[in-house]
């Protein structure tokens, strides 16, 4: 999905990432300040200068709480602790005679007060704590100044960081993508292309079923020979035509029904494999059947409707009337091969009208993101591999089901 | 259809559109900012030629993400990103050297600025995590430099806290920019599964709306012929010549009708039952696509999705017919190549206002090409088989 966030949530997700971002300075300017006090104390091992290592760790602790609290009392901690942390800073670098031998170590604390800011969300929010933060560190200075009489040079590196956020501030604001109808319009598009998958699931079951049901009869029907209709195909027409009235045939919902319950007696591959002796066709099966009771319930009948249809291929065409079928198990796969050795075929010379493989098995086992292979061989009979994976994945949509 | 890296860009094509020119105005700033710290820094630069090149260089670095931050070359990818970035390194360098053993430890010692402010510049194109390695690895570097120069011309400050002036700003600005992209993209994720969670619940409510509706078109059918003929056989018990020849007669009709839905792609789908059309008006998707190998198919639903708002857009000026789109999908090796042409006012819809579809349509598509002359529209793109 390619779906951005929607206009209203736009500005309170800039106020919080950008805020995190600014954290993100903050941490480390307080941690380099303490590296910078380690190295002047290596290189001169007799200076006092523990202070100004642990002024900036306790500034780190409190800018960590304001990061995590996100609230007024939090954010003021942090700025009142960096205030007091940077003058220790100062006052302990001066006693050093160390101060101002560059013009970056003091910048360090003071720009971690720049980036405190706080709760409350739109731009001129941020830029006002970010202005309590600059205001709060010139003040510390002057303080320092005027108690101890310690002066030091003007710091324009703070100065440069805050400008740098505020312009950062002000061209998000001045810049920020104009209102388009963009967004939305794909919002709804993401919401049909949901639909239309679903859409697209009923109908194959709906031209699956038709072509089992219907097709099946009037092909029947048309290559019947006796002028007395055979009672087994009355009774299953009339079965048939109770079932396409109904209210149930297309319910999807049990296509997400939990998974199917009951031992192999009770799934709906034992039942087609039943139905389909009652057609008069010998099946033996073999595998291990347990393995279906595995599957979703939806997906468990829709595989047991695509291997009614290879049986029901082998009596129609296949010249044979014994069938195997043989199941088997992987952790995350069932497959099932329906095999005869009847007079075989070659799918490429199927009529281009013709259903059976294309709609009844392929595009059937395709809605369930299974997979179909035929090995056949004119002569030399035919086998069907039938894949499902056990657990649909939930991303199973990303894959286009062909259509 | 190459794979989405976790960067708002690429998430979020559409909503990013507006970064290209605030990434414009910050990458200027930034150079503004390196020239001044080279003027006010005249009196440490011993080598002024180095120190132009310096510059130049860098606006060549950031020339190179000025022109990759365009949403009309969307998304940013990696290779774009280490090029602009090794050329700023380079101007670092270049810079470093210009003042080669006269310390610049404050504002004016722009190249660590240049490097960290260009990865925070980059934080909506790029990754967290890359953002903070290439952080690592320049600032590494950087600091390594310093440690040559403090070999030669020793100071008073102390080699690490020469080396620290050199590393924080890359690492402060790079880390700032690692934490934008992270937080960003983990609202938008986050964002994303709430929307596929209330699709997910309207489809749900719809489902047994859809379900009617399929199965009413298919009894309507069936309606016709098949449970007439079905109900008389059903009663009389028998079949004659005539009903057998009625029975192949029948299954060949409903066997043409349900190949022709079973051969319609979504695409051609969404044109018939979309929009202004009307349901059910067949032969609209006939006049609109020349799909004759249904490659359609072969989208993912993310390039489907795409496509569908693109079409919505168009489909939705005033007085916009069928006539007016027309779209073609023809293979070429082993891509697919699609060409969308339509008619559009020009009042309505501009280069600009077509830049979130072209940013969509790039995120999802390759060989993205959009001319827009008004009042025609030239959208051409591919998508590799699988």
């Amino acid at each position: 999905m390619s779906l951005g966030l929607p206009a209203y949530l736009v500005p309170r997700s800039e106020d919080s990432v950008t805020l995190r971002a600014s954290h993100a300075v903050g941490f480390t300017c307080l941690a380099s300040a303490i590296l910078v006090a380690l190295g002047y104390q290596s290189a001169a091992p007799g200076s006092v200068l523990w202070p100004a290592m642990l002024a900036p760790a306790v500034a780190i602790l409190a800018l960590w709480i304001a990061a995590r609290r996100d609230t007024v009392p939090a954010s003021i901690l942090a700025l009142v602790v960096g205030a007091v942390g940077l003058a220790v800073y100062i006052i302990t670098f001066s006693a050093a005679g160390l101060l101002d031998r560059d013009d970056f170590s003091v910048a360090l604390p003071a720009i971690a007060l720049l980036v405190v800011g706080g709760p409350g969300s739109g731009p001129l929010t941020r830029v006002l704590w970010q202005l309590l933060g600059y205001a709060v560190s010139q003040l510390t200075v002057a303080v320092v100044t005027l108690s101890t009489g310690v002066a030091q040079r003007f710091d324009i590196t703070t100065v440069i960081a805050l400008t740098a956020i505020l312009a950062i501030q002000l061209l998000n604001h001045l810049l920020r993508d104009p209102l388009t109808t963009a967004q939305p319009r794909l919002h709804r598009a993401t919401r049909d292309e949901q639909v239309a998958i679903l859409r697209h699931r009923i109908e194959v079951r709906a031209a699956a079923l038709m072509h089992d049901t219907v097709l099946s009869h009037l092909a029947a029907l048309g290559g019947s020979t006796e002028r007395t209709v055979d009672p087994q195909l009355l009774s299953q027409m009339a079965t048939d035509l109770q079932l396409l009235r109904g209210e149930e045939w297309l319910d999807d919902a049990t296509m997400d029904a939990g998974p199917s319950a009951g031992a192999w007696q009770q799934s709906p591959l034992f039942a087609a494999v039943a139905e389909s002796r009652e057609l008069g066709l010998e099946v033996d099966v073999t595998g291990d059947v347990a393995a279906v009771t595995r599957l979703r319930r939806g997906t468990a009948q829709t595989l047991a409707l695509a291997v009614k249809q290879c049986l029901v291929n082998v009596l129609r065409h296949s010249g044979t009337s014994r069938a195997e079928v043989v199941v088997y198990a992987l952790d995350d796969e069932v497959s099932v091969m329906v095999i005869d050795a009847g007079r075989g075929f070659v799918e490429s010379d199927s009529a281009a009208d013709r259903l059976g493989i294309r709609q009844s098995i392929r595009r059937r086992m395709e809605s369930i993101n299974g997979s179909v292979q035929v090995w056949s061989t004119p002569g030399r009979g035919t086998s069907i591999m039938l894949r499902v994976p056990v657990r649909e994945s939930a991303d199973a949509g990303e894959w286009a089901a062909e259509r | 259809m190459k794979s989405t890296e976790r960067t708002r860009q690429q998430l979020d094509p559409i909503g990013s559109t507006g970064m290209s020119s605030i990434t414009v105005v910050l990458l200027l700033l930034l150079f503004v900012y390196c020239a001044v710290a080279t003027l006010a820094g005249e009196g440490h630069i011993r080598f002024p030629l180095v120190a132009l090149a310096a510059l130049i260089t860098l606006a060549g670095g950031l020339a190179v993400s000025v022109r990759g931050a365009s949403p009309y070359r969307a998304p940013f990818r990696q290779g774009r990103h280490l090029t602009s970035l090794a050329v700023v390194f380079a101007s670092a360098v270049l810079a470093e050297v210009s003042a080669w053993g006269v310390p610049v430890l404050g504002w004016q010692n722009w190249g660590p600025v240049a490097v960290g402010g260009l990865l925070l510049v980059l934080a909506p194109f790029r990754p967290a995590k890359e953002l903070v390695a290439a952080g690592t690895v320049v600032s590494t570097f950087l600091g390594l430099l310093v440690l040559i120069e403090e070999r030669d011309n020793p100071t008073d400050v102390p080699m690490i806290v020469a080396i620290l002036a050199q590393v924080t700003p890359v690492l402060a600005l790079s880390l700032a920019g690692a934490a934008y992209s992270l937080g960003v993209t983990r609202q938008i994720i986050g964002w994303q599964q709430h929307v596929a969670e209330t699709n997910m619940g309207i489809v749900d409510e719809l489902r047994e709306g859809i379900a009617t509706s399929v199965r009413r078109d298919r009894l309507t059918t069936l309606d016709r012929e098949v449970i007439p003929f079905f109900s008389r056989i059903l009663e009389a018990g028998t079949v004659t010549d005539a009903d057998r020849s009625r029975a192949r007669e029948i299954a060949q009709s409903i066997r043409a009708i349900m190949v022709a839905e079973v051969d319609r792609s979504w695409l051609e789908e969404m044109i018939e039952t979309a929009g202004g059309e009307g349901p059910g008006r067949s032969g609209a998707a006939a006049a609109v696509i020349h799909d004759p190998d249904r490659l359609a198919t072969h989208m993912f639903v993310e390039q489907r999705t795409a496509l569908r708002a693109l079409i919505s857009t168009l489909r939705e000026q005033q007085g916009f017919t069928r006539d007016d789109l027309d779209i073609s999908i023809a293979a070429d090796g082993e891509v697919n190549r699609v060409e969308i042409v339509a008619r559009v006012d020009a009042g309505a819809i501009s280069r600009s206002a077509l830049a979130p579809y072209l940013a969509l349509l790039r995120s999802a598509f390759d060989d993205v090409e959009m001319d827009v002359g008004p009042p025609s529209l030239r959208i051409r793109f591919s998508y590799e088989q699988h």
